[in-house]
């Protein structure tokens, strides 16, 4: 999808004006990057990054924890995770080289207007070993640089370690420590960006029996990777009864899906579209159908226990 | 007779409806007998309904399991899920409990999907294909539908919903194969890292390993994939023309990206075929064993061809279809051959195919219907039925000597579930007790081999012996396994030292493939120890494919001169130029110096040095090309190879080059033609003077001067400059006044627009006319400089017209240039638009009154240029579609807007590039391939272009190339008749391109001066092989395969190679023939007709039967028209020699 098609779906939810906190640019890193954030009424939040991005939109516990965490507070959450991305957006060139891709993915995360950016790479970077890490390690701060003017806040998820599975699944546990290095270089990242961290490297040090695969969370995997979220935003409980929550969360995942990366686009959006570029007017509608369930999220979350 | 365009009424502004298939509005009834009635089917077979809606709706793909139920994949959301729409597509099991060729039990295995385009049972639960994702469903629960979803794979694309994920299928070694189509670009995570395929291919997966690697790509729409029985693939495209394709493993076909070299399918100009099995057993017939079955969905057809080994290939001869058909409705897209041996289509049942050129919403949609055929030979019992499922696992072993690859394949998978751990002891016994006196021995132990395989468990010992079995195909096999356990055997390329030196062409190309994925430099030495033997197409490009990808393993050896030729300089030679390895010029140029090389090697290695070479080495090149002793036809060579040097990676010999003026005189047009380009290229000043003396000289042969004056430009100072206006202005040849203009356009664009306009008022050769137009079009900026400049101007309207057609062929609207044109040139016409009324009234003229023949005729006509772009079966144009099926699965008013609004619907693959390169060229074609280093484009002339990708700066999408304007050429009568005609191609009928191999391109002798003087002097036959003065013109046969005699170019007066009167045409075909053997032709009727092979007399017969050796031979033919008024058809009967017929 052209990042000028996809039109921001703010407006129609948001009345306020966006509370997004410009930081003083402070010279002077700390040390360490906070490991908790906190969201805020308002909050919209776009979510970066590959596979573990991508199904948690299918999974909804990250999003539900975040969401019950915050039962009064207007939050939204877009979820733009592509299997096998790179901080280079190397899934998202579609007929365009990578480049490309990334820039349009830069624009569209700039036209959704984001107050916050979880962003979760490093994860598929890491198969390079040491040898790509100061390139991971620059590219990541150019995706900083070229996400800054959205003046979100950022929040950097450092990679979950690989389990080794049975057998004759392969060890995927060697590559820990690449992931280690990875991961420390993302809490460096993230404290000279005054951003924050959620430790998924320590909170998921030990995935045994939370992997499909050993390089992709179950469902209890994302629980637990869940909680760690909760953790961070200071709500220590997972929320019981979340199942309703988290069932229209997933379904408005889904419609999000078909708004931003339709299929067919070949025909909707690019070069075939002086063919079938009329039915291009069916997939704006899906920004009014996930807006109404944003609102039923909301009046879900308002009746949690 | 009136013209069209006062018929058509000029409506701009009207609302133009959104249906591309307006004429369909006779939809057939949805009753599946009826549909059957119009089936026609082989003779001896039989065809009856296993399942149809409301049971089943809208099957994609169909597969069966162990118990012989088949699971289909049913898709009612495609080809877009509305805003608001629940995606609820569904996995479906059909079951024939009682054994009556009829489905009577139907299960919704899974719900919920989103257009699953694939399923395949196994694993416990069924694989399948659902969007973005692999999934794998189980029913844990026994209540027959599936509870538990997991995603096994997710990152594939789905930028096409008919390219997403599809054509599932378990190999012979149980292994998981699955393709993806050219517009999809995936991105999958594995435990081994992502992996990415951008485009089309052919995946290969072990689902617990979660191993995953790209079998082969390439190809548009690969919807079919079978192996035979020795685990060789082959696959069809739904959206290629070249139907049965040979899959060489690692191998890219048509379409792939960034690649030098493709491989081809085996029947170039065929219709797009949909599916694909390799059907056998005892229910069938001796001649369907090993047949392949696919689909022509467009023209309603299930089609049948027969393979044979060819080389380390194979070529493919088509047989007589297994069902055909009128009915609009009958779209067979998929096809299993069951366990009982009988062969199930499914029918996806639509009178709208696909949703690239018909609305995604478009009411005359189809999304309810669907059938599933069971075709079976009339009275021949069916296969016994065998319960694999519950029996012990030394049975199951028995199974795998079933005479059908069907029961095969399903013992393996069930096998394969119940375990290594149960299975392995068994398997180790049964091939201990298999009895090698038995003519299977071989074919079972394989069997073993593969379900080793299928464990990932490694058996040196059954693989080993497996490697020198008697049965080549089996050895080929055996090569296949050993890279999959390279990394558990020691030396395992040692295990593939004889394979590449097998007498059999397939074991040394599987050997060779095999040992590229074995990364050590011995296997690379092995590798290439196959070019001491004859190298057939495949495995020349498989030895080929090896060198590129081996190059980071040999090339450091070669340099650290650790590598091992064993004396055969030319395997080394072989691999530097496969793999353009420029860093071992050095080497090579020490070999050159060491005088220690054949006659033949000498002259390939200086070429090679040309080609990879730097300056000081071409330098040695050009030393050589230059000197005292060199012949003038090695010096042409020599002087090539410096060209494409600069051409291609702009460099040129170090140092004085003045010593080039030598070729400057001298007997050889050709040479000087080389030496001025040279001296052009690489901008000698002290040459300049004699260049603009070659160019300004007017008795010469005219191809120095053209040469002279592109070279002139090169320098592109002042004093070129002057010398080319004078030439433009002044010379009384109007190609080479074009040549000059066209170059001027590059260096002085306003002086170049002056001179032209003077030109044109007086010009006649409208070649030069179109090129000089097209080189304002090609300057960036320059079309406008023409258009100021024909302001107030006049200019006569043909060359206006050329002009026009000329910005049609850039694929850019110009509308400055255009509309000065217009206006210049006093044309009045523009395109007519029809409204929704006229078009209906159009289209029911067509299919009343329009007359096919008629219409063939006017497709032919030389005027309109069809054939320039467009092929039908092949033969023809590539710029534009093969035309082979388009009626069978275009709509008439479809074909109506094409022709008068051809920039509406533009088909897949056929959107211009318009490339603007970094000397401000724009150079606009269809895009053809794209390799590591260039673009390459085909122009509107039907010319590729290679453009170096370091010298682009920008692609842009262009229109079509189709001109705007051609129905001006017709009347309304006549526009009628072409639809019509071009309505019936691929239809059932006359106008189906036949399944016998048939000459459809040849060449006709042009009556020039040149040709008449040759005629009339000699009577040597030899001129009939590859006499060079001789123009020859191509001609099309129809497409009942005939060339029709009226319209061949034809000798007015007696010519002395002909014992006959007046009126003679000299035609010619090629063959290309694979190995030396017997081919047979076929002509329709010999009279009149003198023959010639090779420039060799042949005495005029049918059948005739020619002994010839492998390669490319010329088959000429006088035509005494005095006596002959037949049109000629010639065709090729099965041959030994694999011979086919090729373009000229």
């Amino acid at each position: 999808m052209r990042a000028r098609d996809a039109i921001c779906w703010l407006s129609l939810v948001f009345v306020g004006s966006a509370s997004a906190a410009v930081f003083a640019a402070d010279d002077s890193a700390p040390d360490v990057a906070p490991t908790t954030f906190e969201l805020r009424d308002g909050d919209r939040v776009v979510l970066l990054g590959g596979t573990f991005i991508e199904r948690e939109g299918q999974y909804g516990y990250i999003e539900t924890a975040l969401t019950a965490a915050y039962p009064y507070q207007q939050i939204t959450f877009r979820n733009l995770g592509w299997s096998g991305d790179t901080v280079w957006a190397e899934s998202r060139g579609v007929f365009d080289p990578p480049a490309v891709g990334y820039q349009r993915m830069v624009d569209l995360v700039t036209e959704l207007k984001p107050t916050v950016i979880i962003l979760a790479y490093g994860q598929n970077e890491a198969f390079a070993g040491d040898a790509g890490l100061e390139k991971f390690r620059q590219q990541y701060r150019k995706l900083c640089d070229d996400l800054s003017p959205t003046q979100a806040r950022l929040v950097f998820v450092t990679p979950y370690l690989f389990e080794k599975a049975d057998p004759p699944l392969p060890d995927a546990s060697r590559w820990n420590p690449a992931l280690q290095s990875y991961a420390q270089a993302i809490r460096e990242l993230a404290a000279e960006r005054h951003g924050s961290v959620v430790d998924l490297t320590a909170a998921l040090a030990d995935v045994t029996g939370r992997t499909e695969n050993g390089i992709h969370l179950t469902s209890q995997g994302y629980q637990r990777a869940a909680l760690a979220f909760s953790d961070a935003v200071g709500v220590s409980q997972p929320v019981p009864g979340t199942g309703e929550l988290q069932q229209k969360i997933v379904e408005k995942n889904t419609l999000f899906f078909h708004r931003w990366r339709p299929q067919n686009i070949t025909y909707l959006f690019l070069f075939r579209k002086h063919e079938q570029g009329n039915n291009a007017v069916d997939i704006p509608m899906f920004d009014e159908l996930t807006a109404e369930a944003d609102q039923e999220i909301a009046k879900l979350r308002q009746s949690l226990p | 007779m009136f013209q069209r365009s006062a018929l058509f009424v000029m409506c701009l502004f009207a609302p133009i409806a959104a249906y591309a298939q307006r004429d369909l509005t006779d939809i057939p009834v949805p009753d599946p007998m009826e549909e059957l009635k119009t089936f026609v089917v082989a003779k001896g077979f039989e065809v009856n309904l296993f399942a149809a809606d409301p049971q089943i709706h809208k099957p994609i793909q169909i597969n069966f399991d162990p118990q012989g139920r088949l699971w289909v994949a049913a898709s009612e959301v495609y080809p877009q899920i509305a805003p608001g729409q629940i995606a609820n597509d569904k996995i479906l099991i059909l079951e024939d409990t009682d054994g009556d060729g009829i489905s009577d039990k139907t299960t919704v295995f899974a719900d919920g999907l989103l257009i699953p385009t694939a399923v395949i049972p196994g694993d416990g639960g069924a694989y399948v294909a659902n969007s973005t994702e692999l999934l794998h469903l189980t029913d844990t629960d026994g209540d027959g539908k599936a509870d538990q979803s997991r995603i096994v794979l997710s990152g594939f694309g789905t930028e096409d919903t008919h390219h997403i994920l599809h054509t599932f299928r378990w190999g012979p070694e149980c292994l998981f194969y699955m393709n993806q189509s050219i517009y999809i670009h995936s991105h999958v995570e594995t435990p081994y890292g992502v992996k990415r395929l951008n485009a089309g291919g052919i995946w290969r997966f072990r689902p617990e390993t979660l191993q995953l690697d790209v079998l082969a790509r390439g190809w548009v729409n690969t919807w079919g994939h079978a192996f035979d029985k020795w685990g060789q693939s082959f696959v069809t495209d739904g959206a290629g023309g070249e139907g049965i394709n040979y899959l060489v493993p690692g191998a890219a076909y048509p379409t792939a990206y960034g690649v030098n070299e493709i491989l081809h399918g085996l029947n170039p100009g065929s219709p797009k075929y949909c599916g694909l099995e390799i059907v056998d057993g005892r229910h069938l017939p001796e001649d369907w064993q090993g047949s392949l079955i696919t689909h022509d969905f467009r023209g309603h057809r299930v089609c049948r061809f027969v393979v044979s080994d060819e080389g380390s290939g194979f070529s493919s001869q088509q047989m007589p279809d297994v069902i055909s058909t009128n009915h609009v409705a009958f779209r067979p897209i998929d096809v299993k051959q069951g366990l009982d041996g009988a062969i199930y289509i499914a029918d996806w049942y639509n009178p709208i195919i696909q949703h690239g050129e018909v609305d995604f919403r478009d009411p005359r949609r189809d999304h309810t219907h669907g059938r599933i055929w069971r075709v079976t030979a009339k009275g021949r019992p069916l296969v016994p039925q065998v319960k694999l499922v519950d029996m012990p696992v030394r049975y199951l072993l028995n199974e795998l000597n079933s005479p059908e690859m069907n029961t095969r394949t399903q013992a393996k998978r069930v096998l394969k579930e119940r375990g290594a751990d149960v299975v392995l002891p068994e398997l180790a016994s049964w091939v201990r007790h298999l009895d090698i006196e038995r003519a299977d021995y071989e074919p079972r132990l394989l069997e073993a081999l593969w379900m080793y395989q299928a464990f990932d468990t490694v058996n040196l010992q059954v693989l080993t012996e497996l490697l020198a079995a008697g049965s080549p195909q089996i050895r080929a096999a055996a090569v296949r396994v050993v890279p999959h356990w390279a990394d558990r055997i020691d030396q395992p390329e040692e295990l593939l030292a004889k394979a590449v030196h097998d007498e059999y062409p397939r074991v040394r190309l599987e050997a060779v493939r095999a040992l590229a994925a074995i990364p050590t430099v011995r296997s690379a030495e092995l590798a290439l120890a196959v070019i001491d033997h004859p190298l057939d197409g495949f495995l020349a490009y498989a030895t080929r494919q090896t060198c590129r990808e081996m190059k980071p393993i040999w090339l450091p050896a070669v340099i650290h001169r650790q590598f091992n030729t064993e004396g055969h300089l030319a395997r080394l030679i072989f691999a530097i130029e496969a793999a353009e390895a420029t860093e071992s010029i050095p080497l090579l140029v020490e070999s050159l110096q060491s005088g220690e090389l054949s006659a033949e090697e000498r002259p390939r290695l200086l070429q090679l040095i040309g080609a990879l070479g730097a300056p000081k080495h071409l330098r040695l090149v050009f030393d050589l090309s230059v000197a005292e002793k060199t012949s003038p036809e090695e010096a042409n060579h020599l002087l090539q190879a410096l060209i494409d040097a600069k051409q291609r990676r702009n460099v040129q010999p170090a140092g004085d080059l003045n010593a080039l003026s030598r070729w400057f005189q001298g007997d050889s047009t050709t040479l000087k033609v080389q030496a001025i380009t040279a001296a052009g290229l690489w901008k000698i000043e002290s040459l300049k003077s004699p260049l603009i003396e070659l160019a300004s000289r007017k008795d010469g042969p005219p191809e120095v001067s053209l040469a002279a004056i592109q070279s002139l430009s090169m320098f592109g100072d002042a004093a070129a400059i002057a010398a080319l206006t004078q030439i433009a202005r002044e010379s009384d040849s109007e190609p080479i006044r074009g040549r000059a203009l066209m170059e001027l356009v590059n260096l002085a664009p306003a002086k170049a627009a002056e001179s032209s306009i003077r030109w044109w008022q007086n010009s006649h050769d409208t070649g030069a006319q179109l090129q000089v137009m097209q080189a304002f079009l090609q300057k960036k900026g320059a079309a406008d400089v023409l258009a100021a400049a024909l302001d107030g101007q006049k200019i006569p309207e043909d060359v206006a017209k050329i002009g026009l057609r000329a910005v049609t062929g850039s694929g850019r609207p110009e509308p400055a240039l255009s509309a000065a044109l217009t206006k210049a040139g006093g044309i009045t016409n523009e395109p007519k638009m029809l409204t929704p009324e006229e078009m209906q009234a159009l289209v029911a003229v067509v299919k009343e009154q329009g007359n096919p023949a008629h219409g063939e005729a006017i497709f032919r006509r030389a005027d309109l240029s069809c054939f320039k772009c467009h092929a039908i079966g092949g033969a023809g144009g590539k710029v534009g579609p093969d035309l082979i099926s388009i009626g069978a699965s275009a709509q008439v008013d479809y074909l109506i807007d094409s022709l008068l609004l051809p920039n509406k619907n533009v088909k897949e693959g056929y959107q211009t590039a318009v490339v603007l390169t970094d000397e401000g060229k724009v150079l606009t074609g269809v895009k053809v391939r794209q390799s590591d280093t260039a673009l390459i484009i085909r122009d509107a002339e039907d010319k590729e272009l290679s453009i170096p990708l370091n010298t682009i700066e920008e692609v842009n999408n262009g229109s079509t190339l189709m001109p705007v304007g051609l129905t001006e050429k017709l009347t309304r009568a006549e526009l009628i008749d072409l639809v019509r005609f071009l309505s019936e191609l691929g239809k059932p009928g006359p106008y189906a391109v036949g399944t016998q191999p048939v000459a459809r391109q040849w060449v006709g002798l042009l009556p020039t001066d040149d040709s008449y003087r040759r005629l009339t002097r000699t009577s040597d036959a030899q001129l009939m092989a590859d006499d060079t003065s001789l123009t020859w013109a191509l001609q099309y046969a129809t497409v009942s395969g005939e060339l029709p005699l009226s319209g061949l170019p034809t000798f007015g007066t007696k010519v002395k190679l002909v014992q006959s009167n007046r009126y003679v045409s000299f035609v010619r075909t090629f063959l290309q023939t694979t190995m030396a053997g017997e081919t047979v032709l076929q002509w329709n009727d010999v009279t009149g007709l003198q023959i010639w092979i090779d420039g060799q007399p042949a005495n005029p017969a049918t059948p005739m039967k020619l002994e010839l050796p492998e390669g490319r031979h010329s088959l000429s033919v006088a035509i005494d028209l005095n006596v002959r008024q037949t049109p000629l058809k010639l065709e090729l009967l099965p041959s030994t020699s694999g011979a086919k017929f090729v373009a000229p």
